[in-house]
Protein backbone atom coordinates (compact mmCIF):
# COMPACT_ATOMS: atom_id res chain seq x y z
CA UNK A 1 0.00 0.00 0.00
CA UNK A 2 2.72 2.12 0.91
CA UNK A 3 3.91 2.07 -2.52
CA UNK A 4 1.01 2.16 -4.47
CA UNK A 5 -0.46 5.34 -2.81
CA UNK A 6 1.71 7.41 -5.03
CA UNK A 7 1.11 5.73 -8.33
CA UNK A 8 -2.58 5.90 -7.76
CA UNK A 9 -1.73 9.84 -6.79
CA UNK A 10 -0.37 9.65 -10.50
CA UNK A 11 -2.90 7.91 -11.98
CA UNK A 12 -5.97 9.90 -10.78
CA UNK A 13 -4.00 13.52 -11.74
CA UNK A 14 -3.12 12.54 -15.43
CA UNK A 15 -6.76 10.88 -15.49
CA UNK A 16 -8.05 14.83 -14.19
CA UNK A 17 -5.34 16.34 -16.19
CA UNK A 18 -6.44 14.57 -19.46
CA UNK A 19 -10.44 15.19 -18.75
CA UNK A 20 -9.79 18.66 -18.29
CA UNK A 21 -7.93 19.04 -21.44
CA UNK A 22 -10.37 17.47 -23.57
CA UNK A 23 -12.87 19.82 -21.97
CA UNK A 24 -11.24 22.97 -22.41
CA UNK A 25 -13.24 25.53 -24.42
CA UNK A 26 -11.88 26.66 -27.82
CA UNK A 27 -10.44 29.93 -28.84
CA UNK A 28 -11.48 32.24 -31.93
CA UNK A 29 -9.84 32.04 -34.58
CA UNK A 30 -9.66 35.28 -36.27
CA UNK A 31 -8.63 36.27 -39.96
CA UNK A 32 -8.21 39.22 -42.41
CA UNK A 33 -8.53 38.60 -45.78
CA UNK A 34 -8.40 40.71 -49.10
CA UNK A 35 -10.86 39.68 -51.80
CA UNK A 36 -10.29 40.66 -55.09
CA UNK A 37 -11.33 39.38 -59.08
CA UNK A 38 -8.48 38.50 -61.09
CA UNK A 39 -8.02 36.94 -64.21
CA UNK A 40 -7.08 33.95 -64.16
CA UNK A 41 -8.51 33.63 -60.33
CA UNK A 42 -5.34 32.75 -57.73
CA UNK A 43 -6.20 29.87 -55.47
CA UNK A 44 -6.61 30.53 -52.32
CA UNK A 45 -3.95 29.93 -49.23
CA UNK A 46 -3.86 26.56 -47.50
CA UNK A 47 -5.79 28.64 -44.31
CA UNK A 48 -8.50 30.13 -46.28
CA UNK A 49 -9.33 26.99 -48.54
CA UNK A 50 -12.51 25.57 -46.40
CA UNK A 51 -13.44 29.28 -46.98
CA UNK A 52 -13.28 30.22 -50.40
CA UNK A 53 -16.30 28.93 -51.86
CA UNK A 54 -18.33 30.64 -48.97
CA UNK A 55 -16.34 34.05 -49.76
CA UNK A 56 -16.83 33.70 -53.08
CA UNK A 57 -21.08 33.12 -53.06
CA UNK A 58 -21.49 36.00 -51.04
CA UNK A 59 -18.79 38.51 -51.78
CA UNK A 60 -18.55 37.86 -55.40
CA UNK A 61 -14.78 37.94 -55.72
CA UNK A 62 -12.82 34.88 -57.05
CA UNK A 63 -9.15 35.48 -55.45
CA UNK A 64 -8.24 35.37 -51.97
CA UNK A 65 -5.11 36.55 -49.79
CA UNK A 66 -5.07 36.09 -46.26
CA UNK A 67 -3.35 39.36 -44.97
CA UNK A 68 -3.18 37.99 -41.00
CA UNK A 69 -4.23 35.61 -38.54
CA UNK A 70 -4.36 34.23 -35.34
CA UNK A 71 -6.44 31.99 -32.59
CA UNK A 72 -6.74 33.63 -29.06
CA UNK A 73 -8.69 32.37 -26.19
CA UNK A 74 -10.58 35.30 -25.05
CA UNK A 75 -12.10 35.14 -21.20
CA UNK A 76 -15.18 36.65 -20.87
CA UNK A 77 -15.39 40.04 -19.54
CA UNK A 78 -12.10 40.16 -21.82
CA UNK A 79 -11.51 42.17 -25.05
CA UNK A 80 -8.82 41.67 -27.69
CA UNK A 81 -8.05 43.36 -31.17
CA UNK A 82 -8.41 41.15 -33.91
CA UNK A 83 -5.43 41.15 -36.58
CA UNK A 84 -4.61 45.30 -36.14
CA UNK A 85 -3.76 47.26 -39.35
CA UNK A 86 -3.01 50.52 -39.52
CA UNK A 87 -6.35 51.80 -41.10
CA UNK A 88 -9.03 48.91 -39.90
CA UNK A 89 -9.58 47.22 -36.09
CA UNK A 90 -12.01 44.90 -34.91
CA UNK A 91 -12.68 44.78 -31.51
CA UNK A 92 -14.17 41.78 -29.66
CA UNK A 93 -15.64 42.09 -26.23
CA UNK A 94 -16.28 38.48 -24.77
CA UNK A 95 -20.17 38.96 -23.28
CA UNK A 96 -20.25 35.18 -22.47
CA UNK A 97 -18.84 31.86 -22.81
CA UNK A 98 -19.50 28.10 -23.03
CA UNK A 99 -18.73 25.01 -24.18
CA UNK A 100 -20.08 25.39 -27.52
CA UNK A 101 -20.12 28.94 -28.43
CA UNK A 102 -19.10 32.79 -27.91
CA UNK A 103 -21.65 35.91 -27.46
CA UNK A 104 -19.36 38.54 -28.20
CA UNK A 105 -19.72 42.30 -28.75
CA UNK A 106 -17.87 43.69 -32.10
CA UNK A 107 -16.49 47.23 -32.98
CA UNK A 108 -15.51 47.85 -36.09
CA UNK A 109 -13.10 51.00 -37.09
CA UNK A 110 -12.14 52.31 -40.36
CA UNK A 111 -9.30 54.92 -39.92
CA UNK A 112 -9.87 55.38 -36.29
CA UNK A 113 -13.66 55.83 -36.85
CA UNK A 114 -16.11 53.95 -35.41
CA UNK A 115 -18.15 52.61 -38.31
CA UNK A 116 -20.14 49.68 -36.63
CA UNK A 117 -21.40 47.61 -33.45
CA UNK A 118 -22.95 44.42 -33.42
CA UNK A 119 -23.47 41.58 -30.79
CA UNK A 120 -22.85 38.16 -32.46
CA UNK A 121 -23.21 34.32 -31.45
CA UNK A 122 -20.18 32.14 -32.69
CA UNK A 123 -20.47 28.88 -32.78
CA UNK A 124 -17.80 26.25 -32.99
CA UNK A 125 -17.28 25.58 -36.76
CA UNK A 126 -19.71 28.22 -38.19
CA UNK A 127 -17.60 31.64 -39.30
CA UNK A 128 -18.53 35.05 -39.22
CA UNK A 129 -17.98 37.23 -42.07
CA UNK A 130 -17.41 40.67 -41.57
CA UNK A 131 -17.18 42.83 -44.80
CA UNK A 132 -15.20 45.85 -44.45
CA UNK A 133 -13.92 48.72 -46.51
CA UNK A 134 -12.62 48.58 -49.62
CA UNK A 135 -8.98 48.66 -50.40
CA UNK A 136 -7.60 49.53 -53.93
CA UNK A 137 -8.92 47.18 -56.17
CA UNK A 138 -10.42 44.89 -53.12
CA UNK A 139 -12.21 44.48 -50.11
CA UNK A 140 -11.11 43.62 -46.98
CA UNK A 141 -12.97 40.75 -44.89
CA UNK A 142 -12.91 39.57 -41.54
CA UNK A 143 -13.67 35.86 -41.06
CA UNK A 144 -14.01 34.78 -36.80
CA UNK A 145 -14.13 31.25 -36.43
CA UNK A 146 -14.61 29.14 -32.76
CA UNK A 147 -11.95 26.61 -33.10
CA UNK B 1 -24.37 -58.54 29.09
CA UNK B 2 -20.78 -58.98 28.29
CA UNK B 3 -19.82 -62.00 25.81
CA UNK B 4 -17.70 -64.58 26.40
CA UNK B 5 -14.90 -62.48 24.45
CA UNK B 6 -15.10 -59.54 26.08
CA UNK B 7 -14.90 -60.88 29.56
CA UNK B 8 -11.62 -63.32 27.90
CA UNK B 9 -10.26 -59.87 27.14
CA UNK B 10 -10.47 -57.98 29.92
CA UNK B 11 -9.60 -61.20 32.20
CA UNK B 12 -6.31 -61.34 30.51
CA UNK B 13 -5.56 -57.35 31.15
CA UNK B 14 -6.70 -57.75 34.85
CA UNK B 15 -9.67 -55.89 34.14
CA UNK B 16 -12.36 -58.38 35.90
CA UNK B 17 -14.12 -57.60 39.17
CA UNK B 18 -12.77 -59.66 42.13
CA UNK B 19 -16.28 -61.76 42.36
CA UNK B 20 -16.56 -61.75 38.31
CA UNK B 21 -13.11 -62.97 38.07
CA UNK B 22 -13.59 -65.99 40.14
CA UNK B 23 -17.04 -66.76 38.08
CA UNK B 24 -15.46 -66.58 34.86
CA UNK B 25 -12.47 -68.56 35.72
CA UNK B 26 -14.86 -71.26 37.05
CA UNK B 27 -16.78 -71.26 33.30
CA UNK B 28 -13.50 -72.15 31.73
CA UNK B 29 -12.85 -75.73 30.18
CA UNK B 30 -9.35 -75.89 30.72
CA UNK B 31 -8.34 -73.36 33.45
CA UNK B 32 -4.64 -74.13 33.84
CA UNK B 33 -4.46 -73.76 29.73
CA UNK B 34 -6.14 -70.67 30.38
CA UNK B 35 -3.80 -69.50 32.99
CA UNK B 36 -1.00 -70.49 30.84
CA UNK B 37 -2.07 -68.46 27.46
CA UNK B 38 -2.87 -65.45 29.97
CA UNK B 39 0.97 -65.88 31.44
CA UNK B 40 2.11 -66.12 27.78
CA UNK B 41 0.11 -63.03 26.93
CA UNK B 42 1.46 -60.71 29.94
CA UNK B 43 5.13 -61.49 28.50
CA UNK B 44 4.54 -60.67 25.13
CA UNK B 45 2.84 -57.59 26.17
CA UNK B 46 6.43 -56.70 28.11
CA UNK B 47 8.43 -57.32 25.23
CA UNK B 48 6.52 -55.70 22.93
CA UNK B 49 6.48 -52.28 25.24
CA UNK B 50 10.01 -52.43 25.18
CA UNK B 51 10.92 -52.93 21.88
CA UNK B 52 8.50 -50.55 20.13
CA UNK B 53 9.67 -47.87 22.30
CA UNK B 54 10.89 -44.71 20.17
CA UNK B 55 14.82 -45.00 20.02
CA UNK B 56 15.83 -41.59 21.21
CA UNK B 57 16.87 -39.35 17.68
CA UNK B 58 20.08 -38.21 17.79
CA UNK B 59 20.50 -34.79 16.96
CA UNK B 60 16.57 -34.05 17.06
CA UNK B 61 16.82 -30.35 17.05
CA UNK B 62 19.12 -29.69 14.14
CA UNK B 63 16.92 -32.21 12.36
CA UNK B 64 13.91 -30.17 12.85
CA UNK B 65 16.08 -26.79 12.06
CA UNK B 66 17.05 -28.37 8.92
CA UNK B 67 13.01 -29.79 7.90
CA UNK B 68 11.59 -26.33 9.03
CA UNK B 69 14.20 -24.29 6.46
CA UNK B 70 13.59 -26.74 4.16
CA UNK B 71 9.67 -25.61 4.22
CA UNK B 72 10.40 -21.85 4.42
CA UNK B 73 12.20 -22.55 0.94
CA UNK B 74 9.59 -24.08 -0.86
CA UNK B 75 7.09 -21.17 0.40
CA UNK B 76 9.02 -18.40 0.16
CA UNK B 77 6.66 -15.56 -0.58
CA UNK B 78 3.94 -16.37 1.93
CA UNK B 79 1.07 -14.58 0.52
CA UNK B 80 -1.56 -12.94 3.45
CA UNK B 81 -4.84 -14.42 3.48
CA UNK B 82 -6.65 -12.76 0.44
CA UNK B 83 -9.83 -10.53 1.82
CA UNK B 84 -12.97 -9.35 0.13
CA UNK B 85 -12.11 -5.88 1.30
CA UNK B 86 -8.22 -5.22 1.06
CA UNK B 87 -7.83 -1.88 2.12
CA UNK B 88 -5.56 -1.01 -1.33
CA UNK B 89 -8.55 -2.55 -3.60
CA UNK B 90 -10.99 -0.38 -1.73
CA UNK B 91 -8.25 2.73 -2.51
CA UNK B 92 -8.18 1.62 -6.03
CA UNK B 93 -11.44 1.23 -6.55
CA UNK B 94 -12.26 4.70 -4.64
CA UNK B 95 -9.26 6.13 -7.39
CA UNK B 96 -11.29 4.76 -10.34
CA UNK B 97 -14.59 5.90 -9.16
CA UNK B 98 -13.36 9.50 -9.08
CA UNK B 99 -12.24 9.24 -12.81
CA UNK B 100 -15.41 7.98 -14.01
CA UNK B 101 -16.99 10.82 -11.66
CA UNK B 102 -14.53 13.29 -13.54
CA UNK B 103 -15.39 12.01 -16.99
CA UNK B 104 -18.78 12.08 -16.20
CA UNK B 105 -18.90 15.38 -15.36
CA UNK B 106 -16.79 17.45 -17.39
CA UNK B 107 -17.60 15.36 -20.62
CA UNK B 108 -21.18 13.65 -20.33
CA UNK B 109 -23.12 15.65 -17.86
CA UNK B 110 -23.04 19.06 -20.16
CA UNK B 111 -24.38 16.87 -22.95
CA UNK B 112 -27.20 15.93 -20.59
CA UNK B 113 -28.18 19.04 -19.58
CA UNK B 114 -27.38 21.39 -22.34
CA UNK B 115 -30.66 21.92 -24.68
CA UNK B 116 -30.20 19.84 -27.64
CA UNK B 117 -30.77 21.86 -31.09
CA UNK B 118 -28.72 22.13 -34.02
CA UNK B 119 -29.03 25.84 -32.86
CA UNK B 120 -26.09 25.76 -30.69
CA UNK B 121 -24.34 25.09 -34.12
CA UNK B 122 -25.19 28.50 -35.77
CA UNK B 123 -22.87 31.55 -35.83
CA UNK B 124 -25.53 34.48 -36.05
CA UNK B 125 -25.68 38.54 -35.73
CA UNK B 126 -28.04 39.00 -32.89
CA UNK B 127 -27.65 43.05 -33.20
CA UNK B 128 -26.12 45.02 -35.57
CA UNK B 129 -25.98 49.44 -35.58
CA UNK B 130 -24.26 51.58 -38.14
CA UNK B 131 -22.87 54.57 -36.17
CA UNK B 132 -23.16 56.61 -39.67
CA UNK B 133 -27.02 56.88 -40.62
CA UNK B 134 -25.29 56.68 -44.12
CA UNK B 135 -23.96 53.91 -43.79
CA UNK B 136 -25.91 50.05 -43.49
CA UNK B 137 -25.27 47.34 -41.49
CA UNK B 138 -27.06 43.51 -42.45
CA UNK B 139 -27.13 40.23 -41.19
CA UNK B 140 -27.87 37.17 -43.01
CA UNK B 141 -26.94 33.55 -43.30
CA UNK B 142 -24.07 32.38 -44.81
CA UNK B 143 -24.23 29.60 -47.92
CA UNK B 144 -24.74 26.06 -45.89
CA UNK B 145 -26.87 27.52 -42.95
CA UNK B 146 -24.02 27.52 -40.17
CA UNK B 147 -22.63 30.81 -40.69
CA UNK B 148 -23.52 34.20 -40.69
CA UNK B 149 -22.67 37.16 -42.61
CA UNK B 150 -22.53 40.84 -41.01
CA UNK B 151 -22.74 42.94 -44.20
CA UNK B 152 -21.46 46.62 -43.93
CA UNK B 153 -22.53 48.96 -46.51
CA UNK B 154 -20.03 51.78 -47.37
CA UNK B 155 -17.32 50.87 -44.73
CA UNK B 156 -15.01 52.50 -46.59
CA UNK B 157 -12.28 53.35 -48.76
CA UNK B 158 -8.99 52.82 -48.18
CA UNK B 159 -6.46 54.11 -51.19
CA UNK B 160 -4.13 51.10 -52.55
CA UNK B 161 -1.19 53.08 -52.11
CA UNK B 162 -2.17 53.98 -48.37
CA UNK B 163 -0.77 50.44 -46.42
CA UNK B 164 -3.02 48.43 -44.10
CA UNK B 165 -0.19 46.67 -42.96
Amino acid sequence: MGREFPRMIRWVAAVVMLVAASARADGIWSALVLATNEHPPKPAPVELKSFSQGLRTVFGYNTFYLLGAKQKEILKGSEVWIVPTKQVFLKVRCLDRTEVDYRVQLELYVKKKLVVTSEARLARGAPLYIRGPSWGRGRLIFILEVR
Amino acid sequence: MKTFEEKYTAWLDGALEEQERVEFEASLPDREDALRDREDWRKLRGLMRESVAPEPMPHGDFLNSQVLAAIGREQPASRPARSWFPVGRLAWSGAFLLAVAAVFSAVILPGITRTPGEDQYISKIIAAHATDPKLGAYAFAAPGGKGAVLWVQDAGYIPANEGIR
